[in-house]
C-alpha cells in the first residue's frame, strides 16, 4: 500500500530570484488522506502544488529527490507520459473559475479535449453524469455551452466534475473556494468531502483558508517562506499550534466571542534573513540561534493524534511562551 | 554595444541632415552627361545617373529634405493629434465624440488616396504630400493620447488633485502630459520611419518632390528606367534608406522595451 | 440624422436588422465624404481641364467646345450634383487618356490588381500566421532568432525598392522571370475574360500561359509579401505569447492536453481576433503598396491607371479610383468586424 504522493527534499527556484521559492519541501500523502498546505501568499505553496505537476514551465527549475504521483515517478517521466499521468490519475481544480476556462469554446469540448478523439463521446457522457452528481442542472444541456452561460459556482462544479474525469486517484485543489460567495464555499467544500469518500480519493489542498481546512483535510502541512514549519494532524495541530508562526496565524482568525488583545504582525513575502529560521526576524521568542541556525523539523511528540513536526528551536516552550488567541 | 551603434548612427544621421556639404563629393545639380551612367568608382561612390550628376552627392543631400520632412511630418502629428486626443479624453461628452468620429473617418482613409487627391489640387510638390502624410498620421495619436488621458484621469492621484483645487491646465500640465509623452515619443520615432517610407513612396509616384530634386524617392523613381543599364543607381540609393529607416525602428524598438 | 431616428424606432424589434442599417449608413456616410472631398479638391486645380483635355494644340475655340461637352462651363454646384447622380447611375464620366466610360476602364484594370492584392494578402497572412505560432511556440530556437533579426528590418524596407531590387536581380540578371507586365494575352492567344492572366490562360485550357501568368506573379506578389510579413508575423508572434501565458493554458495542461492542441485549439483561436483586426487595417498600406508595385513592374492594374490617371490630371479616373478605393476599404474593415462574433462567443448576442 504505497503513498499515492511521495515527495522528498523539492526544490523550486524561479529565474533571476535570489533565494528558491521552495526549499527541501517533503511529504507524503497515503490513499484516502486528505492533506492541506497552508500558508499566506508567498509562502510557496501555490508553487509546490505546480511544481509537483510539472506545471511550472520553462521559468523555474525543479530538483527533488523523489517525486512520484499516483504511483508514477513525475522526476523523470518524459512530457508525453506526464500528459497521460495527468489526465488519467490527477484531477485538478484551480482557483478562479473564469480565468481557468477558454471563453471562446464549450466546457465540454475543453474537458475532452485531452482524451484521444474516439474516446471523445464515451467522456462526453462520463462528464454529463459528473456534472449532474455535482449539482449543475440541465447537465446535458450545459455541456455545450460557454463559460460566460455558467455562475462562478457553477464553473467551480464544471472543473470539479471535470477532474474526476478518468476515475483519478488523487485530487489537487489550488484554492478552489477562494474566488467565490462564502455560502457557495460551504457547498462546494461538503461537495468535496463527498466525493472524496464516494470515490476514495486522495486530496492535496492548498489553502489560506484555516475554516475551510478543518473542515477537510485529515492532515496539515504549515509552510513559511518556502519551507515547512509545522506538520501533522488538522485536529491536534489547530488545538496544540506549536510554531510561533502557526500560532499567529491561528490567532488572525477573526473571532466575534473577543477582542483581540495581542497586535497582529504584519505579514511580509520572501526577502527574509539570508541565514538561519526565516521567521526570526517576525518571531516574538526568537533566540541568537534562531538566527544563525536553520531550524530542522523534528518530531513533537506531546501529542497523541499522529506524528508531529515542528521546525522551531524552541518548539518544547514555544506553547508556554505565546499564548494563542481565540 | 548596439546602444553605441544605434547612437552613431543617429550621429551620422544628424550630420546628413545638418551639414551635407561635409560628406558630399560633388554639386548635387552638376550636370556632366559624358559620364551618364557610370558604374561606382573611386570617384564617384555610388556611380553617375542618366545626366552624369554624382548620386552620391544627391543622396547625401536628399538625405536633408527626405528625412527633415518626415521628421516635421511627425512633430507636426504627434502635436496636433495629441492636443487633439488631450482635449477629446479630458472633456469628455459631446466633444470627445464628435473629435473621435473625425478621428475615424481619417483613420480609414487610405494615405494614398488623400495624397493623391491633394496633390491633384494643390500640385505635385513636396508641400501637398507633407501635408497628406500630415493629416493620415494625426488620428493615430489623438487615439494614443485619448486612451492615456481617459486613463489618467480615473487616477488616485488627479481626483485628488481636483479635490484640493487645482485647475484643469495644471493638472494637464504637470500630470497628464508628462505621463502621456513618453509613448508619444516611442511612436514618434517608430513613425519617422514609416513615414520616411511613405513620403519616398509618393515622391516615387511622381506626388511629391519633382525634378531635379534629389529626394530619395525621387531618385529611385528616376533610376526605374535605367534597371537594365545601372543597377547601382536603384540600389544603392535604396541601402541608405533602408538603413536610415532601420535605425529608427530599431530605436523606437529599444525605446518602446525600456519604457515597459 | 433624423432618418436614422425614424428608422431605429420602427425597427425596434429587429436589433439586427437596426444595426445593419445603421452600419450601411455609416458607410455611405463615408464614402459620400471621399468623393465630395475629391470632387472639391478637383475643381481646385489650378490647371485648365477643357484645355488639358482638348490638347495643347487645339485652339480657343476648341477648348470651348470641349469644356461644353464635358459640362464644365456650367456653375460648381451643379457640376457637382451632375457627379453625384452619375454616380449613383454608375457614370463616371469619361478618361481623357483612354477616351473610354470611366467605369469600363475600371472593370478592366480591376481584375489584374485584385489578382496581385489577393496573392499577396493570402501569402502574407498565413506565412505571418504561421511563422507568428511558430516564433511563440519555440521562444528559444535559432528560428525565433533570425526571426527577430528579419522582423525588425523587414519593416524598413519600402515595397518599392524591394520591387526594384528583385527586378535587378531575377528578371534583369538571372532572367527567371518576366521584366514587366502580367500575361501577354496577344502572345499566347488566351481570351481577355476576367482580365485576371491566371484565369484566363486556365479558362482557356492554355497551360504554358498559366504558367507564364504565374511567373510574371512572382516578383511582385513577393515585393508585396516581404514588405508587409515582418508586421503580420510579429503581432501574430505577440498576441499567441500573450495567450499562451493565459490561466487557462495551464488549466488545460492540468487536464493533460497536449501542447500541440493547447496551441490550435485554444490559442490560436483567440489570438486571431487582434491579428484579424490588424490585417484589416493593413489592408490600406497594401493597397498603396500595390500602385507601387503596378508602377514597377508595368502591372496593368487600376494601380497603374491611377498613375497615368494622375500624372496626366485626367481627375475623372482620379475621382473614381477614390470611389473605389474607399468603397473597398470600409467594406473591408465591416468583414473584419463581422468576424469578431465568429471568434469571440462572449460577443455573440444571446
Amino acid at each position: 500500500m504505497g503513498a499515492v504522493l511521495s515527495v522528498d527534499s523539492l526544490r523550486v527556484h524561479y529565474h533571476g530570484t535570489e533565494r528558491p521559492a521552495v526549499s527541501d519541501i517533503s511529504f507524503d500523502i497515503q490513499e484516502s488522506e486528505s492533506l492541506a498546505i497552508v500558508g499566506e501568499s508567498g509562502s510557496g505553496k501555490t508553487t509546490t502544488a505546480m511544481a509537483l505537476l510539472r506545471l511550472l514551465g520553462p521559468v523555474a527549475d525543479i530538483s527533488a529527490k523523489r517525486l512520484v504521483l499516483a504511483g508514477q515517478d513525475f522526476l523523470n517521466a518524459t512530457p508525453g507520459e506526464l500528459r497521460s499521468f495527468r489526465r488519467d490519475l490527477i484531477g485538478t481544480v484551480f482557483q478562479d473559475p473564469t480565468a481557468n476556462w477558454n471563453h471562446a469554446r464549450r466546457i465540454g469540448d475543453q474537458v475532452v479535449q485531452p482524451f484521444a478523439r474516439d474516446e471523445h463521446e464515451k467522456r462526453r457522457v462520463e462528464f454529463i453524469d459528473y456534472m449532474e452528481r455535482v449539482g449543475i442542472d440541465r447537465a446535458s444541456v450545459r455541456i455545450d455551452q460557454y463559460p460566460h452561460n455558467l455562475s462562478g459556482g457553477m464553473l467551480q462544479r464544471a472543473m470539479i466534475a471535470g477532474a474526476l474525469l478518468g476515475s483519478p486517484r488523487l485530487l489537487v485543489a489550488d484554492e478552489p473556494t477562494s474566488a467565490l460567495d462564502v455560502t457557495v464555499q460551504a457547498d462546494l467544500i461538503s461537495l468535496l468531502k463527498d466525493l472524496i469518500r464516494e470515490h476514495q480519493l486522495s486530496l492535496l489542498l492548498i489553502s489560506h483558508n484555516l475554516a475551510v481546512v478543518s473542515q477537510i483535510a485529515t492532515r496539515l502541512i504549515v509552510m513559511y517562506s518556502g519551507s515547512v514549519v509545522e506538520a501533522g494532524p488538522t485536529k491536534d495541530i489547530l488545538e496544540n499550534p506549536r510554531h510561533p508562526y502557526t500560532i499567529n496565524l491561528i490567532s488572525s482568525i477573526p473571532s466575534v466571542k473577543r477582542a483581540r488583545k495581542v497586535p497582529l504582525y504584519t505579514t511580509r513575502s520572501q526577502g527574509t534573513s539570508a541565514t538561519g529560521c526565516a521567521y526570526a526576524s517576525r518571531c516574538p521568542i526568537a533566540i541568537d540561534t534562531c538566527k544563525s541556525l536553520v531550524p530542522a523539523l523534528s518530531p513533537n511528540p506531546n501529542s497523541g493524534l499522529g506524528p508531529r513536526m515542528v521546525a522551531c528551536h524552541r518548539h518544547d516552550e514555544s506553547s508556554n511562551l505565546i499564548q494563542v488567541q481565540r | 554595444m548596439k546602444r553605441a551603434l544605434v547612437l552613431l548612427a543617429l550621429a551620422l544621421i544628424s550630420v546628413l541632415v545638418l551639414f551635407p556639404s561635409l560628406l558630399a563629393t560633388h554639386d548635387p545639380f552638376a550636370l556632366d552627361v559624358i559620364n551618364r551612367l557610370k558604374p561606382p568608382s573611386s570617384a564617384h561612390f555610388f556611380g553617375t545617373d542618366e545626366a552624369g550628376r554624382d548620386i552620391f552627392s544627391r543622396v547625401v543631400h536628399g538625405a536633408r529634405i527626405t528625412i527633415g520632412s518626415s521628421l516635421s511630418i511627425v512633430a507636426c502629428a504627434a502635436i496636433f493629434g495629441a492636443l487633439i486626443g488631450a482635449i477629446a479624453g479630458w472633456f469628455g461628452g459631446r466633444i470627445d465624440s464628435y473629435l473621435m468620429r473625425i478621428v475615424d473617418v481619417f483613420l480609414a482613409f487610405p494615405y494614398l488616396v488623400l495624397a493623391m487627391a491633394l496633390a491633384a489640387s494643390i500640385g505635385r510638390n513636396m508641400g501637398s504630400s507633407i501635408l497628406a502624410l500630415i493629416l493620415v498620421w494625426w488620428p493615430g495619436y489623438a487615439r494614443m493620447v485619448r486612451g492615456q488621458v481617459l486613463s489618467i484621469k480615473n487616477e488616485l492621484f488627479v481626483k485628488a488633485s481636483r479635490a484640493i483645487g487645482t485647475n484643469s491646465s495644471r493638472i494637464l500640465r504637470w500630470h497628464v502630459i508628462p505621463h502621456a509623452s513618453r509613448p508619444i515619443v516611442v511612436r514618434a520615432t517608430l513613425d519617422i520611419g514609416y513615414v520616411i517610407i511613405a513620403l519616398t513612396g509618393l515622391s516615387f509616384l511622381g506626388l511629391g518632390a519633382q525634378n531635379p530634386s534629389p529626394e530619395w524617392g525621387l531618385l529611385i523613381s528616376n533610376a526605374k528606367a535605367y534597371v537594365l543599364f545601372g543597377w547601382w543607381y536603384s540600389v544603392l540609393p535604396g541601402l541608405v534608406l533602408v538603413c536610415v529607416v532601420g535605425v529608427f525602428v530599431i530605436l523606437g524598438d529599444r525605446l518602446s522595451k525600456e519604457r515597459e | 440624422m433624423t432618418r436614422t431616428k425614424t428608422l431605429t424606432s420602427r425597427n425596434s424589434k429587429l436589433p439586427r436588422l437596426r444595426k445593419f442599417i445603421n452600419r450601411l449608413w455609416w458607410l455611405l456616410v463615408v464614402v459620400w465624404t471621399a468623393v465630395t472631398l475629391t470632387f472639391v479638391l478637383s475643381r481646385l486645380i489650378p490647371a485648365d481641364p477643357a484645355r488639358l483635355a482638348a490638347g495643347l494644340q487645339a485652339g480657343p475655340e476648341q477648348v470651348e467646345e470641349v469644356r461644353r461637352q464635358l459640362g464644365l462651363d456650367l456653375p460648381l454646384n451643379e457640376q457637382y450634383f451632375r457627379y453625384l447622380f452619375g454616380v449613383v447611375k454608375f457614370d463616371l464620366g469619361n478618361s481623357i487618356q483612354t477616351r473610354q466610360p470611366v467605369v469600363d476602364d475600371i472593370f478592366k484594370y480591376l481584375p489584374a490588381t485584385l489578382e496581385l492584392v489577393f496573392a499577396a494578402f493570402f501569402t502574407y497572412a498565413i506565412l505571418g500566421i504561421v511563422f507568428g505560432v511558430l516564433w511563440a511556440r519555440f521562444p528559444k530556437s535559432l528560428g525565433a532568432k533570425v526571426l527577430s533579426v528579419v522582423t525588425v528590418l523587414g519593416v524598413a524596407l519600402p515595397v518599392f525598392w524591394i520591387g526594384l531590387i528583385l527586378q535587378v536581380i531575377f528578371a534583369a540578371n538571372l532572367k527567371w522571370f518576366p521584366l514587366a507586365g502580367n500575361l501577354p494575352y496577344a502572345k499566347y492567344q488566351v481570351e481577355f475574360v476576367t482580365g485576371m492572366g491566371t484565369i484566363d490562360s486556365l479558362l482557356s485550357g492554355n497551360l504554358p500561359a498559366f504558367g507564364f501568368a504565374l511567373k510574371a506573379m512572382v516578383l511582385p506578389v513577393t515585393a508585396l509579401v516581404i514588405s508587409q510579413f515582418a508586421v503580420s508575423t510579429r503581432l501574430a508572434r505577440s498576441t499567441m505569447t500573450d495567450e499562451l501565458k493565459r490561466q487557462y493554458v495551464t488549466a488545460a495542461r492540468a487536464r493533460g492536453s497536449s501542447e500541440f492542441k493547447i496551441t490550435i485549439f485554444d490559442a490560436l483561436r483567440n489570438a486571431l481576433n487582434p491579428v484579424i483586426t490588424m490585417l484589416g487595417l493593413q489592408f490600406g498600406w497594401l493597397l498603396g503598396g500595390t500602385i507601387l508595385v503596378e508602377v514597377v513592374f508595368s502591372w496593368p492594374g487600376l494601380g497603374l491607371y491611377a498613375f497615368n490617371a494622375f500624372r496626366t490630371f485626367d481627375y475623372n479616373p482620379i475621382l473614381a479610383i477614390t470611389i473605389v478605393i474607399t468603397i473597398t476599404f470600409v467594406i473591408v474593415n465591416e468583414l473584419v468586424s463581422l468576424l469578431y462574433p465568429k471568434l469571440d462567443p462572449r460577443l455573440r448576442s444571446q
